[in-house]
């Protein structure tokens, strides 16, 4: 067949199937124009009965959605009013401005003519208005007591729909009880959103009351605006299936219904139906002419849609033949040259597999990533277990002899705190027919040769249809390092956060701190410039001005210890301080520190102990100044932070076991005080830390004293302990190992008391207990007791025994019997040889001389140290007193000749004041240079001191010392020479010394300690 | 003069109602004309024939009862002009306060408040808010009255308005106020004014309370031919509007030789007091033909006791004001007229006025010393209108 017939043929077959699609199109569209026209003549007929009910159901369908939509509003409303309550609050009701404020938003919210509060008194409140409602509102005139719905006819015949509701109690506006809220709707703005009305006035919607009257003053239809519905119908002649009395006896009733009428020639349908919660019946009135021009309408449209679409539906078949028929032949051309393309895609595909595959086997190899695989049956049991060599290589195996391929190779290497749950995750991803889970694991195995080590293993599985796993593919990857790496990473941020946060710990307590030193320097400088006025403006009342200065006296050193304080700790941190360990001892150390803070101890009211247990070593090498600062520091603290009537104690005890030549101390402060909380004592010993502010505790202080008195006992060597608790009191311990610097007390037993008994009587345990002990150490039989009346009893007693007390330590202050008394009644028993001695922490000096009248021997401070108790006792009837002092040399300073160099004429004019009340005679050098030249000139005795200060703008101190002290008149050369200078710290004092100064004294003058230089430089 | 009389301050629509004003003055000065001609001439027939016509001669049914007014329907719904609109001034301030203190808390200045209430919508409209307090006492007291002035002085209130409860005590207290630099105002039913030796600034209201009781006599007596004995009831003993009306109702009534005021009763603004007392006149007094009732409960309670001794074919009531019920008897034929107070409009001009006080301005070209509103007397024709009119009432 040549290429001629063959298109002869083709044109023939496409003719056939032209002929065919457009004689079918024709005669299908003819079936279809046909039928159409028949359906819609009879659709027609059926329609306008249909529509007729339809119309009917949907009127009342209309209505009752309508009447829902009002019961909803009106719902609504009262839901407004309950929120709108709900979050009425205080500052709501501050003010009249605040109240209408709060009433206008909630007008705007809640878009109502009015939102209004009404209170006891029935005044209303509202958005811009308060008025007396009484009266306009009837429902105002019963109390309230659940929500109400007022049509009010306003004056004005502004028809207004009321919704209110009681307010609870306690909800008070200025002095009155708010009783109900109410908001206002314009009921016709409420129906006017209900009403399908257009220009041609199609229907009309209304609310009545059910006796007829109108809810509104909007025209119904031919109604006319207002008028009672069941009167005005009354003439309206009904339509067949429609009753007048059934329809006022329905209305009446609030059931709903329909009716169809003539009014005023108008044939219209009313549908009415009572709205929820209310005795309001909503009514939708629609004329009939509506409804038939619609049905009309409705049928031609239908029919007319029905050709248009028969017409298209023929157009679109026709169109869809011919192009099935140029597709099936276009579309078998294309299919073979796609068969040839598909099978070309293919092999290069596979082959691209194949690429891949090798590429991601050298990928695994050197990214050090191990593969492994598992094979399941059917049941999900393992058939077979690849481990590559790779992955063998990373546990540091070379072969499957070594490592064979089952999961038990792997599982017994896993570290015993990862292997049960690495294990159960292995086997849960395989059950997990889901096919959701993903295993994805990090966990430590033992490898050959680098012992445990961190691995990542992470593997998907391909399933069956049910879900059931064939093969489980993963991936193994050593991230030891990374791990190690990233717990380092952990721990210096960890690191970097706590220095971060200690930092800035520091800095908030420096923040404090200086607004601390702010408040505590101005309060004591408040006090000095405040009485210094005063006793300037007083001048003339001597006692008003003794009175200020000795405030002025004790504000300034306040702000002077504020001062040390704070130079103190600045020298500390800048390593300037430095120990320097002397001879020293313990027993002086310990009572000159009960001695500074007796006049303190007696002022609070405190009850004070201060004891020493065991102490053998009273000699040692140490810094006497800082340890005395240390004690201080914590007994300043136990007295500030303790109040009166509360307890605070001093003990110091030796301990054993230390290294030969030194000596172990545990100084013990306690107090019965406020205590600390446990987050504060965390802190207790860093710089500028307080538990309260001044302000607030009213208790003064840097925060420095604990910080320095730390880094004091850090320096020495030793270390500071303490235990608190709120409310309870505190416990500071030092511990310190000093160097003895002789041999331990005299331990022996003293041969003339060798067997004699004494008799301990102090109501301090700690007391009776060391004080036992050292008389035991003497060789004595001691006894104890805490109680006077006992004493006095055991003395009977041992009377009657035969077997009296050689020697009585008895402590003066005693809860049930006075010290005193007790040592009366003793002697009253044993007569006046047996010596007694009054043991006491306090300041006996106002009743030395009844107490011996009484029979007292002798005095002893506490603590009693063991040198001191033996001294007493072996020379037991010398009266004594052991810490009387010899009568003070007195020494006159009327007539010695002082020269004053000071530049300051302030320091000169306070120096030359104070020195000539102590009699001396004041020539003054305004400069060191002056001073020399001064010397230069002076006879031998012209001057018997100088007094230098340093800091001076010509010639300093310094220097003018040593050009004094270079004079070839040696008389004059070695006249002394006093330093009276600011520069108070330890170095210049130093200074001073080495430039050839015989004492130093620091601004601002210590009168006291100043005359007390004097006199032992002068003596 | 029933008609407010305004002075022409807000352009061509005041100066139009002002025009129908005087057209309506026209009318109900021909209206009274008609009735004091009518007076005369029954008065010289009354000789004869006042001694029988209580018992011999019924008075007209009710239906007649509306011939005698020639007031239509338009005329009894712009009675109270509820289309009110603000006048032309430009307020200087964006907000205003204001006190506004009444006699007692009553149905009549809820009417009142009702103005108040629109002529603030109405400048809120053009941003002006006007916030106002609007507070009485719930029975009328002079002292009362006076501690309320005293406090509101002290907060600050841009103008203070005061219905007068008692000339006398009041007038000392506004004074005060006002040497103290209060502007003070009077408004509604009760002034106190510069012959009183009042300082107020300017009064809203009604000013013409003794022609309201002079024309509601006066209808009475044209009701009863000119003779009968009649009692006289009267609101609040003291208050300067129901005291006025009084006068002016015995000063008409002594124009007739043939009337005799055979009680005269105070209720305190009470219908209950109202109805008590009336009843007890009817009792005490059966040739009693008719009723001058110079407040708001008067009528009310008069009409109650009228129905209950069943002669409400035989005795004329008037009255004031346009309580709803009291409006319902109009209708019905037992109330024979009432005299009503275009209150909407006294409250809506109290606020126009208030606002200009407190702009500084003084009485004169902006606004007048007293804005006077309107008295229409009703009869049965149009008690359905206002009826309609008021409340929306409809048969």
């Amino acid at each position: 067949m040549n290429r001629s017939q063959q298109n002869n043929i083709n044109e023939k077959q496409r003719r056939q199937a032209v002929a065919f699609a457009v004689w079918g199109g024709v005669i299908i569209a003819a079936i279809l124009l046909i039928t159409t026209v028949w359906v819609s003549n009879s659709a027609r007929k059926g329609t306008n009965q249909a529509v007729n009910r339809v119309s009917e159901f949907y009127l009342e369908e209309l209505a009752g959605r309508r009447a829902q939509v009002v019961s909803e509003e009106l719902k609504n409303h009262f839901a407004y009013m309950e929120n709108a309550l709900s979050v009425l609050d205080e500052s709501d009701l501050e003010s009249q401005e605040t109240l209408r404020a709060f009433l206008g938003k909630m007008k705007k919210l809640y878009e109502v003519d009015k939102f209004v509060l009404v209170d006891e008194e029935g005044i209303v409140y509202a958005e811009h208005s308060t008025s007396s409602g009484l009266s306009r509102y009837s429902f105002l005139s019963e109390e309230l007591t659940e929500p109400v719905i007022n049509m009010s006819s306003l004056y004005g015949a502004k028809k207004q729909v009321i919704l209110a509701i009681p307010v609870e109690e306690g909800i008070v506006f200025q002095g009155s009880q708010l009783k109900v809220c109410f908001v206002q709707v314009d009921i016709s703005e409420m129906l006017s959103a209900l009403t399908l009305q257009t220009d041609d006035n199609e229907t009309y919607c209304n609310l009545y009351y059910r006796n007829g009257e109108s809810l509104t003053y909007d025209d119904f239809g031919y109604l006319t605006a207002g008028k009672n519905i069941l009167t005005a119908l009354e003439e309206a002649r009904m339509e067949k299936d429609s009753n007048y009395d059934q329809f006022k006896a329905d209305f009446e009733a609030g059931e709903a219904g329909h009716i169809s009428f003539t009014y005023r020639e108008t044939p219209e349908e009313l549908c009415y139906i009572p709205v929820k919660g209310t005795n309001w019946m909503l009514t939708i009135l629609i004329r009939e002419n509506v409804i038939s021009n619609q049905i009309s309408t409705i049928s031609s449209e239908m029919m007319k849609h029905g050709i248009i679409q028969i017409i298209i539906t023929v157009a679109v078949m026709l169109a869809v033949f011919l192009g099935l028929i140029y597709h099936s032949k276009k579309s078998a051309g294309i299919l073979l040259k796609q068969e040839r393309e598909d099978g070309a895609r293919i092999r290069a595909a596979y082959a691209q597999i194949e690429r891949e595959q090798t590429d991601m086997e050298n990928i695994h190899t050197a990214m050090g990533s191990g593969r492994w695989g598992m094979e399941f049956n059917e049941k999900g049991e393992i058939v077979s277990c690849t481990w590559t060599d790779t992955f063998r290589r990373m546990l540091g195996y070379e072969s499957e002899e070594e490592f064979p391929n089952r999961l038990e190779s792997w599982s017994d290497l896993l570290h015993a705190d990862d292997k049960e749950w690495a294990v159960q995750e292995y086997w849960d991803t395989v059950r997990d027919y889901s096919d959701k889970k993903t295993y994805n694991v990090e966990y430590r195995l033992l490898t050959k040769h680098a012992g445990w080590r961190w691995f990542h293993a992470a593997g998907r599985l391909s399933r069956r249809e049910d879900g059931s796993p064939i093969t489980f593919v993963g991936l193994f990857v050593d991230i030891d390092d990374e791990k190690k790496m990233k717990v380092r990473l952990e721990q210096q941020k960890a690191d970097l956060q706590d220095a971060l946060a200690a930092a800035q710990h520091a800095n908030k307590a420096k923040t404090t701190f200086l607004n601390n030193m702010s408040h505590d320097i101005r309060t004591p400088m408040n006090a000095i410039i405040g009485f210094t006025s005063l006793a300037a403006a007083h001048i003339d009342n001597t006692e008003q001005v003794q009175d200020y200065l000795s405030k002025i006296t004790t504000s300034s050193n306040h702000l002077l210890s504020l001062i040390n304080d704070v130079l103190d700790m600045s020298r500390i941190e800048s390593g300037k301080v430095k120990i320097e360990e002397k001879e020293m001892s313990l027993p002086e150390i310990m009572h000159d520190l009960r001695t500074i803070v007796q006049a303190d101890i007696t002022s609070k009211q405190l009850e004070f102990y201060i004891d020493t247990a065991d102490v053998v070593n009273e000699n040692v090498m140490c810094d006497s100044l800082r340890l005395n600062q240390v004690l201080l520091n914590l007994l300043s603290n136990a007295m500030k932070f303790t109040e009166p009537g509360g307890i605070v104690s001093v003990r110091i005890m030796q301990k054993e076991n230390v290294h030969e030549g030194y000596a172990s101390y545990d100084f013990q402060v306690k107090d019965t005080g406020i205590g600390m909380s446990q987050e504060f004592l965390e802190h207790v010993f860093e710089p500028f830390e307080r538990e309260r502010t001044s302000t607030v505790s009213g208790v003064q202080g840097t925060g420095l004293g604990m910080a320095i008195t730390k880094n004091i006992v850090d320096m020495m060597g030793g270390t500071i302990n303490v235990v608190s608790e709120e409310g309870k009191g505190s416990t500071f311990t030092v511990s310190l190992q000093l160097r003895t610097c002789s041999g331990p007390v005299r331990q022996e037993v003293i041969p003339e008391l060798q067997g004699l008994r004494a008799l301990v009587a102090d109501d301090d345990f700690n007391t009776c207990s060391s004080v036992t002990k050292m008389l035991s150490t003497i060789g004595m039989r001691p006894d104890w007791t805490t109680s006077g009346k006992e004493a006095v009893l055991r003395v009977k007693l041992a009377g009657e025994q035969n077997d009296e007390y050689a020697a009585f330590i008895i402590d003066w202050l005693m809860p049930d019997m006075n010290g005193i008394e007790v040592v009366r009644r003793i002697r009253g028993i044993i007569g006046d040889d047996t010596p007694i001695i009054i043991l006491t922490a306090y300041d006996w000096t106002d009743i030395e001389e009844e107490a011996r009248n009484a029979g007292v021997t002798a005095f002893c401070s506490k603590p009693i140290f063991l040198s001191e108790l033996r001294e007493i006792l072996e020379s037991p009837y010398v009266v004594q007193d052991m810490e009387s002092t010899a009568a003070e040399e007195t020494l006159s300073f009327d007539g010695k000749k002082i020269l004053l160099v000071e530049d300051n004429e302030l320091n000169q004019e306070i120096a030359v004041e104070i020195l000539q009340e102590s009699g001396f005679v004041i020539d003054v050098a305004d400069d060191g240079a002056v001073a020399v030249e001064k010397m230069k000139t002076a006879e031998a005795g012209q001057y018997d001191l100088i007094l230098m200060d340093i800091q001076m703008p010509i010639m300093n101190g310094y220097d003018a010392t040593r050009q004094i002290r270079a004079f070839k008149d040696q008389e004059i050369a070695n006249i002394p020479i006093i330093a009276m200078t600011a520069n108070a710290f330890d170095e210049d004092r130093r200074a001073a010394l080495e430039a050839g100064m015989n004492g130093h004294i620091a601004k601002p003058i210590n009168i006291p300690k100043l005359l007390d230089l004097l006199k032992e430089i002068l003596k | 003069m029933f008609r407010k009389m305004l002075e022409d301050t807000g352009g061509d629509r005041t100066r139009e109602k002002v025009r129908k004003q005087s057209q309506r003055s026209v009318i109900r000065n021909v209206s009274i004309g008609t009735a004091l001609a009518g007076a005369v001439c029954i008065s010289g027939i009354g000789f004869t024939g006042c001694g029988s016509r209580p018992e011999d001669k019924p008075l007209p049914a009710a239906e007649e009862w509306a011939a005698d007014s020639d007031m239509g329907e338009e005329e009894v719904v712009e009675a109270v002009d509820f289309g009110h609109e603000l006048d032309g001034y430009e307020p200087q301030k964006k907000e205003y306060n204001f006190y506004l203190t009444y006699k007692m808390v009553h149905p009549w200045w809820d009417a009142v408040a009702l103005g108040i209430e629109d002529a603030a919508k109405q400048y809120e409209q053009k941003g002006i808010i006007i916030n106002y307090e609007y507070l009485a006492p719930g029975g009328v007291s002079a002292q009362d009255q006076i501690q309320r002035l005293s406090e509101a002085s002290g907060r600050g209130f841009d103008v203070i308005g005061v219905d007068v409860a008692d000339v006398d005590i009041v007038t000392p207290v506004i004074n005060g106020l006002i040497e103290g630099g209060q502007k003070v105002m009077t408004f509604s039913s009760s002034d106190a004014s510069k012959e009183d030796g009042c300082a107020r600034i300017a009064y809203v209201g009604n000013t013409h309370n003794y022609e309201d009781g002079a024309s509601l006599a006066e209808a009475l007596c044209k009701k009863l031919g000119g003779c009968g004995k009649v009692a006289v009831l009267v609101g609040t003993k003291g208050a300067p509007c129901h005291e006025d009306r009084a006068l002016g109702a015995r000063d008409v009534i002594a124009k007739y030789p043939d009337m005799e005021i055979a009680e005269i009763f105070y209720d305190e603004d009470n219908v209950d007091n109202a109805y008590e007392f009336a009843g007890k006149i009817l009792k005490k007094h059966k040739d009693l033909a008719g009723f001058v009732c110079c407040n708001m409960s008067n009528p009310v309670g008069t009409a109650r006791a009228v129905i209950e001794a069943g002669r409400e074919d035989d005795i004329v009531i008037v009255g004031m004001d346009h309580d709803q019920e009291a409006l319902r008897y109009l209708r019905d034929g037992i109330i024979y007229a009432l005299g009503v107070q275009d209150c909407y409009s006294i409250g809506f001009d109290t606020v126009q006025v208030a606002i200009k006080i407190a702009d500084g301005l003084l009485p004169g070209e902006a606004y007048p010393e007293k804005t006077e509103e309107m008295t229409t007397i009703i009869y049965r024709e149009g008690a359905a209108s206002m009826l309609r009119t008021l409340y929306g009432e409809i048969d």
